[in-house]
Order: structure tokens, then sequence, then C-alpha cells
């Protein structure tokens, strides 16, 4: 493609969306199941960072999920902006045509 | 030995929790918590059975395996789908930007290249390889806390079986005890320091009078009994504490893991910067509200082209000169055209003005996409897991503290030196054979063992009736490999 040429579809913009929203969706929330008990009587002491780095590791997922999702929210809003501009420019060809 | 274990397996094979290896030392407790009995009769620092034995062993109690495999199932699992996701939105987004290409789909396709999961998916494939792993090391410290235990047991301690043992501390407390039974003792104790009479003396003097007996009782208790069963309890102290320590090693490297680069776990660290959407501005592809991108340059391949112009027409969108104002386009606000500059304009699109800070070489703006560099990485990858989790020091295991295995190479003699010794004179009667002694265990003659024999010695005979002696194999309901 030359460059600085464009190529914009809207639908496959959309389909690109909601595939990519779906992928996202898939993504599972992961919970521990371990509390402080499990460590044992004496070793109680590791439960806490161990709950937060579990934590953390699911808050990343959901991260990124989240991420995928509004990627994918993007793609859509372009491609509604495509879509009306590309109206748009319909309308005002079509006035300038009947003027 | 260790074979004969299974250890926690995910899907629930093996041991489930801590409490059930730990039970299997039952009988070292009960072994200590006969002897303590004796001990306690004469030692000056009593030993608390409950608390100095049955919780000190229990230190790790409660640990529950089962908890842990399904928290490294559950990473596992979820490490899969994101892959699978991640894989999925890569295949939709190389479809989308064959269909769309312009300066905006260039920047959305660097967005979506930043947004690579790829550190979060080692770290969540090493948490999830880890926790098994560490499982695995915690539940071989507990089970060579108990083996190591059961090797403590012994059926006589400086020669003499607890029953023994029991009448020898009854007679040291002053305790009324039968002629008979005084002769016995005082034979045992003969035996047990040979060289002396002490038999032979207390067969000469008056009933009720044992003064040479009781002395001689203490001195075995204070000497060669003390000497060994000591020695035994430390070894049990210390295998405690070198159990705990081992197992609190290998929780902190887990928890280190866990905690990520900087010791501190972060969204960032794993998935870059706050991710790039969450700090825009404007939802589509981030760039920046008023962004030109989406409304750019209409496209050249465009199915519709704009205004039915064919595509790649020099003549602008509408037809009107680019630069110049078009039908119902303000005078200031050209509208683009084909191949028109990504920083273009386009209020008459109803797009707002162009932020200042937007690069038209690159088609981004400083605001957009705020997507993370390549470069975060989880701080430990599996390579680094291997030497500090796989092994505990040295100086931690168990055998590391054992030292050498008390009894046997003590020597005693119950009229030597020292305050409580028979007055001079009173021994070198010779020796006396008495008949009945077969209830009072063996002499203690054998030779001196050294600890590492005493655990092979112990773990050979068991099974062997009437002894106590054994190990972790011989637990309940074991299963063998």
């Amino acid at each position: 493609m030359p460059e600085c040429s464009h190529r914009a579809d809207a639908e496959a913009m959309r389909a690109a969306k909601g595939a990519i929203e779906a992928a996202a969706g898939r993504v599972p929330g992961v919970a521990s199941q371990v509390a402080e008990a499990d460590f044992g009587r004496g070793h109680g002491g590791a439960f806490a960072a161990y709950r937060n780095g579990f934590a953390a590791l699911s808050d990343a997922v959901q991260a990124y999920a989240g991420e995928l999702a509004r990627f994918g929210s993007s793609v859509d809003v372009a491609a509604g902006r495509y879509a009306s501009i590309e109206g748009e420019h319909v309308d005002t060809a079509r006035n300038t045509a009947n003027r | 030995m260790t074979d004969a274990l299974r250890g926690p397996e995910p899907g629930g094979a093996g041991m489930a929790t801590s409490d059930e290896v730990l039970a299997l030392a039952a009988p070292a407790l009960d072994f200590f918590a006969l002897w303590v009995a004796v001990w306690n009769t004469f030692a000056a620092t009593k030993i608390d059975v409950e608390h100095d034995i049955r919780l000190r062993f229990q230190d790790s109690a409660g640990l529950d395996f089962r908890k842990f495999l399904a928290d490294a199932d559950a990473l596992a699992h979820t490490r899969g789908t994101l892959q699978s996701a991640h894989t999925d939105a890569t295949t939709a987004t190389t479809t989308l930007f064959r269909d769309w290409q312009s300066p905006a789909a260039t920047v959305a396709q660097s967005a979506y290249n930043r947004l690579r999961p790829d550190d979060l998916l080692d770290h969540l494939a090493g948490a999830a390889q880890l926790i098994p792993e560490t499982m695995t090391h915690v539940f071989i410290a507990l089970k060579t806390k108990v083996d190591e235990a059961l090797k403590l047991r012994t059926d006589s301690i400086a020669g003499a079986p607890l029953p023994v043992a029991q009448r020898i501390a009854t007679l040291a407390q002053g305790g009324a005890v039968s002629k008979d039974e005084l002769l016995d003792l005082a034979h045992w104790l003969d035996s047990a320091s040979p060289g002396n009479d002490l038999h032979h003396r207390l067969g000469d003097c008056d009933p009720g009078d044992h003064d040479y007996a009781t002395r001689a009782a203490r001195q075995w208790l204070t000497g060669p009994f003390t000497t060994e069963f000591s020695s035994r309890y430390a070894a049990f102290q210390g295998l405690c504490a070198t159990a705990t320590s081992t197992i609190d090693g290998h929780f902190r490297a887990l928890v280190g893991f866990l905690a990520g680069p900087d010791g501190v776990s972060t969204v960032d660290s794993l998935v870059g910067s706050r991710t790039p959407a969450a700090d825009l501005s404007t939802p589509a592809l981030g760039l920046p509200v008023g962004s030109p991108a989406p409304g750019l340059g209409l496209p050249v391949d465009s199915p519709t082209p704009a205004a039915g112009l064919p595509t790649g027409s020099p003549t602008p969108a509408l037809g009107v000169p680019t630069g110049s104002p078009g039908p119902g386009l303000s005078a200031d606000s050209p509208t683009p055209g084909p191949g028109a500059p990504v920083d273009s304009p386009t209020p008459a699109l109803g797009l707002p003005v162009v932020p200042s800070d937007f690069d038209p070489s690159s088609g981004s703006t400083s605001g957009d996409l705020h997507v993370p560099d390549d470069s975060t990485t989880a701080s430990a990858s599996l390579s680094d897991l291997g030497a500090h989790i796989v092994d505990p020091p040295q100086d931690q295991h168990p055998s590391a503290e054992l030292g050498t295995a008390p009894g046997g190479d003590v020597t005693f003699d119950p009229l030597g030196p020292g305050p409580d010794s028979l007055p001079d004179g009173m021994n070198g009667f010779g020796a006396l054979s008495l008949p009945g002694l077969s209830g009072l265990g063996a002499a203690p003659s054998d030779p001196a063992r050294p600890a590492a024999r005493l655990g092979t010695d112990v773990f050979d005979t068991r099974g062997s009736a009437g002894r106590i002696s054994g190990s972790l194999d011989d637990g309940p309901g074991v299963d063998r490999r």
C-alpha cells in the first residue's frame, strides 16, 4: 500500500471489536482459596504477602482483560466515526450536487 | 524412606494436610512423653510434655496442601485462558489491521502490540509451578522432621529400659522399695558400671538402709541418663526448629516470587503502566478528544469513497481543494482529502481541533494510548527459582543439627568421686550372680553407637517384636511405592 494511503472498513472494525471483546470477556477472575490458617500454626506470617502477591496477579489479569476490552471499544468508536464521517460526506456531496 | 509417602499432588493424591504427616510421629512423641516422666523426677528444669514436646512438634500443623494446590490450578487455568484470549485477540487484530490502514490504524496497531501479556503469562506460569514445588518442599521438610523424630526413639536410655529407669527414678527419690527389688536394681546398676559392686554391699546392709543405692541411682540419672536423654531431647528440639525454619524459607521464596520485581507486586509491573486505555482521554483508540484520527483522510481504499469520488482522485474530498473552504465548511477548517496529513484539522467532519501535541509524522499525540513500553518484566523468572527453593541451606537440614547420637559411649561410676560417692573401701566385693534379672533388661554394655548407626539400627529393626523403634515408613496406612 502506498505510504499515507488509507483504508477503513467499519464493518470489519466492528467485527474485530466483537472478537476482541469476546476474548477479553473469557478471561476469568482468580481468587486464592488459602486462608491464614492454611499456612500452618507457625507460618501464618507469610499469609499477608502471599495474599497480596496473589491479588496482584489477579489484578494484573483483570487489568489486561480490561485493556483488551477497552481497545475493542476504541476500535468500535473509531468504526462509528468512520461510518458517521462517511455519511456526512455522502450528505455533503449530495447537497453539493443538488445545488 | 522418603519414597514411602506420597507428597501433595494435584488432583488430591498424596497427603492432604500437614497434620496427616505429623500424626505419623505420634510414637516418637509418646516416647518422649514416657521418658520425660523419668527426667522430671530429678531434673531442675522440667519438661512440659504438652508444650515442649507435642505443641513444639506441631509448629506446622494445620497446613493445607490442597488449598495451595487449588490456587496453583487456578493460576494455571487463568494463564491458559489469558493466553487463549491474547491469541484470539491478536488474530482479530491481524485481520483488523489488514482492513484498516491509516496513520490512526498504525497508532492503534502499535498500541495493541504493546498490550502484550508476556510478563504476566510468565509470572502466572511461574507461580503455578512454584506453589506445588513449595508444597513438595514443605512436605519433605515435614517428613524429614517426622523421620528424624522417629529415629530418636530407643528401647533403652543409658542401657536402662523404661521400667528399669522408672524404678531407678523411684529409688533415687528415696521411695520405698523391697529388698529384692533393691538388690535387683543394685545388680543392674553394677552391670551398668562394670567394676562396681553395689549389689554385694547392699546385701550386707540392714533392711531399709539403702542410702548407697539411692545415691547410686541419682548418679546414674544425673550422669549417663541425663547425657543421653538430654542429647535426644536437644536433637528433637533442633529438628523441630530446623523444620520450621526450612518451611519458613520456602514460604518466603514463594511470596517473594509472587511479590514481583521490586518486592511489591503491581499490575504495572506485569502488564505495563496502568494500561493504555485507562488513562486515555478519548475512547477511540486512545486518541485525544478531537483527534483527527478516525475521520482523517478519507480512506483511499474505502469501499465508500468520499462523496463517491474515485479512489485516488487528485481532487480533495468533495472536490474542495485542501485548505480551501468548501461548501458548507468553515473557511478555517479545510477538509482533508485522500492522503491528507494525519493532523489535519477537520472540524467540518465534526472532529474538534487537533491537540497541539499531536505528532503529524507519527499520527500520534503525546496524550495517546499511553501504552507501556515492552521493557516491563516480572522480576523473578522461572530460571531464578532454582537453588534457593529446591534445597534448604545445608545448615538448615535436620541432620545438620542432630549431631552425634546419644547413648552408649558414656562411662558411669556410681561409686566414683563426688559428694554422692560411697565411702572408700565399700566397693570391690566382686560380682554376684543374681537370679531373676531378665526383667531388668540388658546391661548397658553395648559399644558406643554414633548417631548415624543408631538411626540405621532403629530403621533396620523396625517391625521386630517388642521394640518401639521404627521410622516414618512404618506409619499407619502408609502406602509403599
